[in-house]
């Protein structure tokens, strides 16, 4: 029979003279033709299918990124609305030099203890939903190309969103679904409603049924309904039995990094699971699907994310140990030395009947500083000079409040946000324009307050220099000589050798005026008729107050210098954190997806400033609140095999992508700001 | 009779013969209308897909914007004809 097929089929019949055979040889080439046109079409089909997905997780990783920049530049822009009615700008006019000293420590307060006020508070729902809902869009645009449904997307992408707007609210009891979005049920409520094709989500033996219909992008659904799928990750969870514990741990090893390292590993996050097809398991012997077994199986991948997060959260405890270390050490003293000088104090007497030790501090209305500007009348003594004793000491007075309830932050919350207030503390942009003012930051200003406390003293010794000299006598006895009655001691005035010079002449035609320079010493002079100086300690505590600003100055550059070099240290660790590559090798070859995500900013305040005097205006602004694409994006490069042998068995049928290098890359834009998200071309 | 024989049975040649090239042409027909009509297909399929494509494309953006509603026209999209126009 083969002999027959083959006598048939045979190309010789279409040399040789014979009748038969020849149009079944026809038309076997014909059908080769065909089969050509089909493997053609099938390879442009499937990279169709590829470019478009990878079109779709990059505008849906876009889109989550703004999402939750968006989520996060509208907590603040509401604080800042709830405070003073404008969402960008909070400014107070007449404040005066001084007033700034506080200000920016309340600048850092309203990033910090702002959202953690959100995220912990009554708004947690709030924050866990903004980051749902932007990660829900994403998820489904994602979704809706790859052939995983559109919902399933969508929860997916909510997932990880939430895990960015409640990340300290999971740490607590893991996704916070109290929203309106998610209604508790019970387990066999929950049962019966996944049976039935409603969207549950678990939490230990606790079900959550979504209650929300989300609509996906347009793009998605046309593309979505003309090509059929490429495999996902999560397609590959959904294969297996711990798909959504799997998922789950993935999103949930995302709650403890950094607030700038969460933004962008979530967005990752987003992008491998939606286009990682990695069959390859591993056995789950560190449990990291949470189910308790550890002889299952979980996809590779999440073997390299767990390492990827550790490698993360690796370098916070060191940021934590510095943050602590100014924070609770540095500043706290700080703040603890300028309390002590604003006071006075008083201590119990050494002996039971002795009076209490009443201790001045020079920044204190009768301490050195003040009494001797009381005295000299200097131009800073006067309150309505923006850099007047007044509105420095007022400065100070906020910043020791401010500075206490800072303090009492939780320092894992600060650490977290390292990097949004820390340009308060140290900003190289300090002098640019930002609105109609210029940027300051701390460590510049305490620069500007000691120049004005130099100044104070400059003020003080040219007041000193333009007094009368001290009049000076010698103490004389009159216990003898004149009867023996009411004796006593005077300064008398002395021209004699033996004068001793050891008071100031109070009395008589001689009498010295006060306050009076005492040219016995550089910068001296009394205020009264005591002889003591009171001038010139009141200049070595303007000096003391200076050095201290000086040394916790370099303290702020310290920390930032540290925090800034600690983390610089990750950007070289683990391939590479952006962009991050996730190889692996299946039966087709070897596969690569690298996902790159734009350098996004991440709303924060800065404290500006602008005029002089009693009209100076200084304002805590709200900054990096937009994008318009420029570094909102993300850029995703799949590489796959190329050239690859199509076999049967050991027949092959022609080559995979013969003209095609294999690589793949697509990058979506998103704009936002504060009130709005959306693509970007 | 011998010679009508003969005459009968080249006759009965000749009718295989046109036989066999009347089947030939009404095959070779059928095939070429096959291997056109799968060419059509092929360069249909693949236009619509380099349409969808390059539609998508110019669509995502809009439609990745909140409110907007994005429909594909596919009036412009070439249509399926096995015969030519």
């Amino acid at each position: 029979m083969i002999s027959n097929f083959y006598k048939k089929f045979s190309l010789n019949n279409l040399q040789n003279d014979k009748p038969s055979g020849q149009i079944a040889t026809i038309l076997i080439l014909v059908i080769v033709v065909v089969l050509i046109l089909i493997l053609t079409t099938v390879n442009l089909g499937q990279l169709s299918i590829s470019t478009t997905n990878l079109s779709n997780v990059a505008d849906s990783g876009a889109l989550t990124l703004a999402s939750q920049l968006a989520a996060r530049a509208n907590q603040i822009a509401g604080s800042l609305q709830t405070s003073c009615g404008n969402p960008i700008e909070c400014c107070q006019s007449g404040g005066g030099f001084g007033g700034l000293l506080g200000a920016i420590i309340g600048a850092i307060i309203a990033i910090v203890i702002v959202v953690v006020t959100w995220g912990w508070g009554a708004y947690g729902a709030f924050a866990i939903m903004a980051g749902f809902a932007g990660g829900a869009v994403g998820g489904a645009a994602g979704a809706a190309i790859s052939g995983t449904p559109i919902l399933q997307g969508a929860i997916q992408g909510g997932m990880i969103g939430a895990a960015i707007g409640g990340a300290a609210y999971m740490g607590a009891g893991a996704f916070g679904m109290e929203s309106a979005l998610f209604t508790p049920v019970t387990a066999a409520e929950g049962l019966g409603a996944q049976a039935a094709g409603s969207t549950v989500i678990w939490e230990g033996s606790q079900a959550y049924i979504l209650s929300t219909t989300l609509i996906p992008s347009a793009a998605g659904a046309v593309a979505g309904g003309a090509l059929s799928a490429s495999a996902s990750l999560y397609n590959a969870y959904v294969a297996d039995q711990n798909q959504a514990a799997a998922f789950t741990a993935a999103a949930r090893m995302l709650n403890g990094l950094l607030d700038y390292d969460r933004y962008r590993e979530s967005v990752l996050l987003q992008v491998f699971s939606q286009t990682v097809d990695d069959p390859n398991k591993d056995i789950d012997v560190d449990d990291l699907n949470g189910n308790g077994d550890i002889t299952d199986k979980v996809s590779h991948f999440l073997y390299y994310w767990a390492g990827r997060m550790s490698y993360l959260k690796g370098i916070i405890p060191s940021l934590q140990t510095i943050t602590s270390s100014f924070f609770q050490g540095v500043l706290p003293t700080f703040s603890n030395y300028i309390t002590k000088e604003l006071n006075v104090t008083e201590e119990p007497g050494l002996g039971y009947e002795d009076p209490p030790i009443i201790t001045n501090g020079y920044l204190s209305q009768s301490g050195t500083i003040a009494t001797v500007a009381q005295a000299l009348n200097p131009a800073f003594w006067n309150p309505e000079n923006e850099k007047s004793f007044a509105s420095i000491v007022s400065g100070f007075e906020t910043f020791t409040v401010l500075a206490a309830e800072i303090g009492a932050t939780d320092i894992s919350r600060l650490t977290s946000n390292w990097q949004t207030y820390i340009k308060n503390f140290y900003n190289e942009d300090t002098g640019q324009a930002e609105g109609e003012n210029t940027v300051t930051d701390y460590y510049h200003l305490l620069e500007e307050v000691k120049g004005n406390l130099a100044d104070w003293k400059t003020q003080i010794i040219n007041k000193r220099n333009q007094l009368a000299s001290c009049k000076l006598g010698t103490t004389m006895d009159f216990s003898f000589g004149f009867g023996g009655g009411e004796g006593g001691t005077s300064c008398q005035s002395c021209s004699g050798p033996f004068c001793l010079n050891d008071c100031i002449i109070s009395d008589g035609p001689e009498a010295s005026p006060i306050p009076c320079k005492l040219d016995t010493t550089i910068n001296g002079g009394s205020l009264d008729y005591n002889i003591n100086d009171e001038i010139t300690p009141a200049l070595n505590d303007v000096d003391t107050l200076i050095n201290k600003i000086s040394g916790f100055q370099s303290d702020i550059l310290s920390y930032v210098t540290n925090m800034e070099n600690t983390y610089a240290a990750l950007q070289t660790g683990y391939g590479g954190l952006n962009p991050a590559t996730y190889s692996w090798t299946d039966s087709r070859g070897e596969h690569s997806i690298k996902a790159q995500v734009g350098n996004y900013q991440l709303a924060r305040t800065v404290t500006t400033k602008s005029g002089g005097g009693w009209s100076k205006t200084i304002c805590v602004r709200l900054v990096d609140y937009s994008d318009n694409g420029a570094n909102s994006w993300v850029e995703i490069t799949r590489q796959d095999p190329t050239n690859k042998d199509v076999k049967s068995g050991r027949v092959s049928l022609g080559l995979w992508n013969p003209f095609f290098s294999g690589t793949i890359k697509k990058k979506g834009k998103s704009s936002y700001s504060w009130d709005r998200v959306g693509l970007t071309p | 009779m011998k010679f009508l024989k003969n005459r009968v049975g080249r006759a009965r040649q000749i009718g295989k013969g046109a036989q066999s090239s009347l089947e030939l042409a009404a095959s070779l027909v059928v095939i070429f209308i096959l291997l056109f009509g799968s060419l059509q297909v092929f360069f249909w399929v693949n236009k619509r897909l380099v349409q969808r494509q390059k539609d998508y494309e110019v669509q995502r953006v809009t439609a990745g914007n909140s409110g907007s509603e994005v429909k594909v026209d596919e009036t412009n999209y070439p249509k399926l004809n096995i015969f030519g126009q």
